[in-house]
């Protein structure tokens, strides 16, 4: 069977998802906004005799890979042996997308278009010539309609056909200007036989516009000395970068082409989408409905979360007094504790809170899908202006309420590589639903009803203020560069559908249920050992007891005794970890079958006590997953370091200063 | 005169874009090109703007419009 590479490329939010999704049975998420696929995204089909490896590619505008997401699609086609494109083009919004389709066809691999949501077009009154189009550009081209899984078997078959060479399908190449053209030449001759004709090509218009992928590749100061010269001849021509000038260059054949290819041009006309945005992005009303939205998400989360939750724990305290029933009487006593004690309380206390996770989750993938997440960073740009960064900053919070890893990897949109770093950096301070774990535990205990949503509220808000003060602090403090000002598409709103939002949440829940089947489960078992050994009965002697108080001085001032400490070496794995394993050491405590922490808890601490370890716990250190794609996305240990170490010195700070007033006021 | 200074509803000419090569190429790149006519969406004469180019709304902030200079229509 024969292997073959298939990439999907097209600009952000042209249905490019759903036809990775339709062609490979696949069930990944799709948004209604930039930036939704963030990394590559495999899968496979089987085919007539072909195994098609078929990756999803981030959207992007174009190949000169300005922001991160753009350095991910293209490091990838440049770098991987890419046996066909396929470009995914937004019918009706041609302009747009052929300016990356003009730049895939220089890269001189085997191309099919797919103008996709050809109804829309038809909907508009815009008449597209395919066959002119089809054959001015000497491409293969189907018409399909994704979301009504049409036109895929089309598709199929011209991506086959081109695997058994029955058709040729590579594009034209755009004739710059004769100087211009002259100079490619020129710097063709350069190259070893290291590239066949049409690579060659490609890699001299590249170098030409600098870039730095193929600059590293390429190695040779001689060589880039040359092209140097060649570009500023140029550039002293026409008096402008040359980047510049072939980038207008290719946007005015597209020009060129298209007033020849449609046939019935359609003048603007008001969209439903924009009597939509009279309300909702209205200069008075915006920012109030973006509010009660919020405010509807969170009260949904918590409120219709609070039932499922209910069941959850009963369901767990069932099984756990069932397991204990059946099990044989004194024996394997050791074996009993880490199931009951270890395994089913620690899994329990944090599977416990899937009900929120999902409700909060459903709320952002409505967001998303909707196509009003891309409103809320054009509302709150304003704002965000004020802190230094721009509205496209804004979603990845957004999402940071949820979890923070995927708000890292979201901010990948963002073009300017200083106000990313700044995102990253701050991202952690926003309270992610593990922290809610943490907060759902300790509020109940010990703040009255009318209380508590005020708590709640002030953790998040405390959250916020501190990742716009931190903000504030990077801006000036390490960043002078130039930023990259605020440039977003709005998309067309959609009605979210119930299956594609029941999905998406599902997607991501199924990442913390996974979380606890195998992290939380493996620090489950690591913490119970520690906390049973060397002497279960009590647990101030045991290991776990025995770090906790050695580390007590340190953290006295903010009032933690050693259970609080045991309990936070737990939450560096993952800040729900805290929760389980305060579950177990009460548990052990009272060997008993009391898995009631709550009232444990009010015996032990104070209100005050705990508004300190909660504030503890929403800033200090991010989770290991965090501290991870942290790493990985600014390509650095030192930030993920510095991550680190800055925010439990700021967690210890604003806990003892909070606690200090606190006791001085309410005792 | 500057985008920025575009009311609603009001139609303009590219003239100039008046900022960092990078900056312009991704403009390109999402239909904002020197000779494109634009229609200004929503202005409010304070934070980002909304502008169309044909079918398509776009975002920009208020100083990237500020540093597109055009034509009014």
């Amino acid at each position: 069977m024969k292997k073959f590479k298939i990439a999907l490329i097209g600009n952000p939010n042209c249905g490019k998802t759903t036809v990775f999704n339709l062609l490979t049975g696949n069930r990944s998420k799709t948004g209604n906004y930039a930036g939704v696929t963030v990394e590559t995204k495999k899968g496979y089909k089987s085919i007539d005799d072909a195994r098609l490896e078929i990756v999803d590619l981030p959207g992007v505008y174009s190949l000169n890979a300005i922001s991160e997401d753009e350095k991910v699609a293209r490091d990838y086609i440049l770098d991987e042996k890419i046996d066909i494109i396929v470009n995914i083009i937004d019918a009706s919004n041609l302009e747009k997308s052929l300016f990356l389709t003009m730049q895939l066809m220089e890269l001189g691999i085997p191309i099919v278009l797919a103008l996709n949501m050809i109804d829309i077009a038809d909907k508009r009154n815009l008449k597209i010539d395919i066959e002119f189009l089809k054959n001015i550009l000497e491409v293969e081209l189907v018409c399909i309609v994704a979301s009504k899984r049409k036109g895929m078997d089309d598709l199929l078959k011209k991506v086959l056909d081109i695997t058994k060479e029955k058709i040729r399908s590579y594009g034209i190449n755009i004739k710059f200007e004769n100087d211009i053209e002259e100079e490619i030449k020129n710097i063709q001759t350069l190259f070893s036989d290291e590239f066949n004709l049409k690579e060659k090509r490609l890699v001299a218009i590249k170098l030409l516009e600098e870039d730095v992928f193929l600059q590293k590749k390429l190695n040779s100061c001689s060589i880039l000395h040359k092209i140097k010269l060649s570009k500023d001849k140029l550039e002293k021509k026409y008096e402008e970068p040359i980047e510049l000038v072939l980038s207008k260059k290719r946007h005015q054949f597209i020009k060129k082409i298209l007033s020849k290819a449609i046939i019935k041009e359609h003048k603007y006309q008001k969209t439903t989408s924009d009597k939509i945005d009279e309300v909702l992005i209205n200069k008075f009303f915006g920012f109030p409905i973006f509010l009660i939205i919020m405010y509807l998400i969170f009260q949904m989360t918590f409120y219709l979360g609070s039932y499922p939750m209910n069941w959850i724990e009963q369901g767990f305290s069932i099984f756990s007094s069932f397991v204990s029933s059946i099990w044989p009487k004194d024996n394997y006593l050791i074996l009993k504790s880490l199931v009951i004690d270890g395994i089913i309380t620690g899994v329990g206390s944090v599977v416990v809170f899937m009900p929120n996770i999902m409700f909060l989750f459903l709320g952002i993938s409505v967001l998303e899908d909707s196509g009003y997440m891309a409103r809320a960073a054009f509302l709150l740009d304003r704002l965000m202006h004020k802190i230094g960064l721009h509205g496209k900053s804004f979603i990845p919070m957004m999402i940071g309420f949820g979890c923070t890893v995927p708000a890292i990897m979201a901010t990948r949109c963002i073009e300017s590589k200083k106000d990313r770093i700044i995102t990253i950096l701050s991202l952690p301070l926003i309270a992610c639903s593990a922290k809610l774990v943490v907060f759902t535990l300790l509020i109940p205990a010990f703040f009255e009803r009318a209380y508590q949503p005020i708590v709640l509220f002030s953790l998040y808000l405390i959250g916020i203020i501190l990742a716009i003060a931190s903000i504030k602090i990077f801006k000036i403090a390490f960043f002078k560069k130039e930023s990259f000002s605020f440039l977003m598409e709005l998309p067309t709103y959609q009605m979210p559908s119930f299956n594609k939002s029941m999905l998406h949440m599902w997607d991501r829940s199924k990442e913390y249920l996974k979380k606890a089947g195998t992290l939380i489960l493996g620090f489950s078992i690591l913490l119970w050992v520690l906390s049973y050994f060397p002497n279960k009965d009590d647990i101030s002697k045991t290991y776990i007891g025995k770090i906790g108080k050695t580390i007590e001085p340190v953290f006295k001032p903010l009032g933690f005794d050693w259970k609080i400490n045991a309990s936070l070496l737990g939450s560096l794995a993952s800040k729900e970890v805290f929760v389980s394993q305060l579950g177990i050491i009460y548990a052990i405590k009272d060997n008993k079958e009391t898995h009631v922490i709550q009232r444990r808890l009010q015996e032990d601490y104070t209100p005050i006590g705990a508004f300190s370890i909660m504030l503890f716990i929403l800033i200090s250190t991010p989770c290991l997953a965090t501290i991870a794609i942290t790493k990985k996305e600014t390509k650095s240990y030192k930030w993920a370091l510095f991550q680190i170490v800055y925010l439990t010195i700021l967690a210890y700070g604003v806990s003892f200063f909070v606690y200090r007033v606190g006791l001085f006021f309410f005792r | 005169m500057n985008l920025s200074e575009l009311k609603a509803k009001k139609r303009g000419k590219i003239l100039k874009i008046l900022d960092r090569k990078e900056v312009e190429i991704k403009l390109i790149s999402i239909g904002i090109c020197v000779d494109e006519e634009i229609m200004m969406i929503k202005n409010d004469f304070s934070g980002a703007v909304i502008v169309a180019i044909g079918d398509n709304r776009i975002v920009l902030g208020r100083d990237l419009s500020d540093k597109i200079q055009i034509e009014a229509l």
